[in-house]
């Protein structure tokens, strides 16, 4: 180390202040260098003077003095303490108000949000709910054997009423003709020939859908070759097997949504005048809304089928054909 | 090294408490025990930095009255006595500016020799002859008046560390700076008075 690094060292090392690391070289370097050292006695000499100067008495007369200054001061300062006191109580009080106020802020928030997160729950709790009675539910729908349980949502809509009704009426036929699903349009003489179409098509065209005789399909279709049954006895478990990604994604619960469905096939129908169609698919999604993947079938005059797939929206009572902009 | 005060009180934290409480609620007796311990080393700050009796004595009462008042507000972030010293300084250091404003530069004789008890020298040096004291007393004037021509930060740290004795620890405490910037003071007031000694005593001599 230089000399005049040395020299800013000496007091600490005077004092027993240095860091060990560097005391050895200090001591070396002031052994060693005339100059520094005589720096470093210089400084121990004043160190010393100053140490010995005539140490200070006080003078008698203060504590009378002081005391009596104290003495002046009793009432003010005891008002001032006391204000010091208040302002701190005070001070305290207001951060306790405020705390409380903070407390109750988020207490309101925790309880919106508590409020709102039973919905979100309830949602998806339905989704989860009968995926697995969703087999159950599209074929009770398509032919006609559904049970209108008593719990169902009642759509005050009066076509869901008469859905309903014909519902039942379905369920009593047995008539095959007469058991007319949907995609059976309303004038009777187009009505077998829409039913034979559409069984057909419905069986070809649902994707993923496995049969069990395929081969076997009877245009009477009375339940029998197949098992593709209506008006009457079925196989749920038989008849249609959906695989995840066939059919319905979403809440169905047997009864309430049923209906829906059924409402809004029904109006589709009303929609379609007549031209008969299949459903592909059909789904419920975000709360309300349903999504309907259909086929409109038709034969051209060469007698080709032509196929139209269309896509419908069903909420709230209302149906509409999807656009473009939609997703 | 200066001996402490003749009576020394010890006080564990809890007394001291009390006395405090006690002060906060207007007692003065509870005060003056409680300032017992550190006046005279608080003076001696006051006369070394003021060069007097009078005025070390009015930085002193108005310091106590100081604390005295503000007491309640004492928040034991240090120790009492060290909250004393640390206004005494600040009490000091504001008196001293002032007075330099409004006195003309005082001779270098009158005001060290005022000050100056022979009673003090006869304590400690009884073992000295009679000359060795004047010449003692001779140096430690001029040493004195070197010591005015600091600065206001250098001639505190050589007050609390040379001639009043405290640690580094505790200086960092009464001037609220850290550990480092007492070492530096420290070590550049001394070189700086070593310097004003030296150029004295040549000046003297030529």
């Amino acid at each position: 180390m230089k000399c005049s690094e040395i020299r800013e060292l000496l007091s600490l090392y005077i004092d027993n202040m240095l860091e060990e690391s560097l005391i050895d070289e200090v001591a070396a370097h002031i052994a060693a260098c005339p100059e520094c050292k005589s720096e470093y006695e210089e400084l121990i000499a004043m160190t010393r003077m100053l140490k010995e100067l005539p140490e200070t008495k006080l003078p008698s007369d203060f504590d009378r003095r002081l005391h009596e200054a104290l003495s002046a001061q009793t009432p003010e300062a005891a008002a001032e303490n006391e204000y010091q006191v208040v302002k701190v109580s005070k001070k305290k009080w207001r951060r306790k108000i405020s705390s409380i106020c903070a407390i109750f802020v988020v207490g309101i928030f925790v309880f919106a949000m508590y409020n709102n997160i039973d919905q979100l729950i309830l949602g998806n709790d339905a989704e989860r709910m009968a995926s697995s009675k969703l087999e159950t539910s599209m074929q009770d729908i398509y032919y006609g054997t559904y049970n209108a349980a008593g719990s169902a949502d009642a759509d005050e809509d009066a076509e869901d009423e008469a859905a309903i009704e014909e519902k039942s009426d379905l369920a009593k036929m047995t008539d095959s003709s007469a058991a007319e699903s949907y995609g059976a349009a309303p004038a009777n003489d187009m009505a077998n020939d829409a039913q034979k179409t559409a069984d057909e098509s419905f069986v070809q065209n649902m994707p993923d859908v496995s049969v069990e005789e395929t081969d076997a399909h009877d245009s009477s279709a009375s339940g029998g070759g197949n098992h593709v049954s209506r008006g009457g006895d079925y196989t749920p478990s038989a008849a249609f097997e959906f695989k995840d990604d066939a059919v319905t994604r979403g809440a169905i619960s047997e009864a309430r949504d049923s209906v829906a469905i059924r409402y809004y096939l029904r109006k589709l129908e009303k929609k379609l005048c007549g031209v008969s169609f299949e459903i592909l698919r059909c789904e419920s999604r975000e709360e309300g809304i349903w999504r309907f993947d259909i086929d409109l079938v038709s034969t051209d005059e060469d007698g080709n089928e032509m196929h139209d797939y269309v896509t419908y929206y069903g909420q709230d009572g209302t149906l509409w054909e999807k656009t473009e902009t939609e997703e | 090294m200066q001996a402490g005060n003749t009576v020394k009180h010890m006080r564990d934290s809890k007394e001291e408490r009390i006395l405090i409480q006690k002060a906060a609620e207007g007692d003065i007796e509870s005060f003056e025990l409680l300032i017992l311990s550190c006046k005279d080393k608080a003076y001696g700050i006051a006369l070394r930095y003021l060069k007097n009796e009078e005025d070390a004595m009015d930085a002193l009462q108005e310091s106590f009255i100081k604390i005295y008042k503000g007491i309640a507000n004492f928040n034991f972030e240090s120790k009492f006595d060290t909250w004393v010293y640390r206004i005494v300084v600040n009490a000091c250091s504001d008196l001293y500016r002032k007075n330099k404003k409004n006195s003309q530069v005082l001779s270098m004789t009158s005001a060290y020799d005022e000050e100056e008890d022979g009673s003090e020298f006869d304590i400690k040096d009884k073992r000295e002859g009679p000359e060795a004291l004047n010449i003692r007393k001779e140096e430690s004037g001029y040493l004195l008046k070197c010591l005015d021509m600091l600065s206001d930060e250098h001639r505190t740290v050589i007050i609390l560390r040379d001639i009043k004795g405290f640690s580094y620890e505790e200086i960092s405490e009464i001037l609220d700076c850290s550990l480092g910037t007492v070492k530096s003071r420290i070590s550049r007031a001394r070189l700086r008075l070593k310097e004003i000694y030296i150029d004295g005593k040549n000046d003297e001599e030529i």
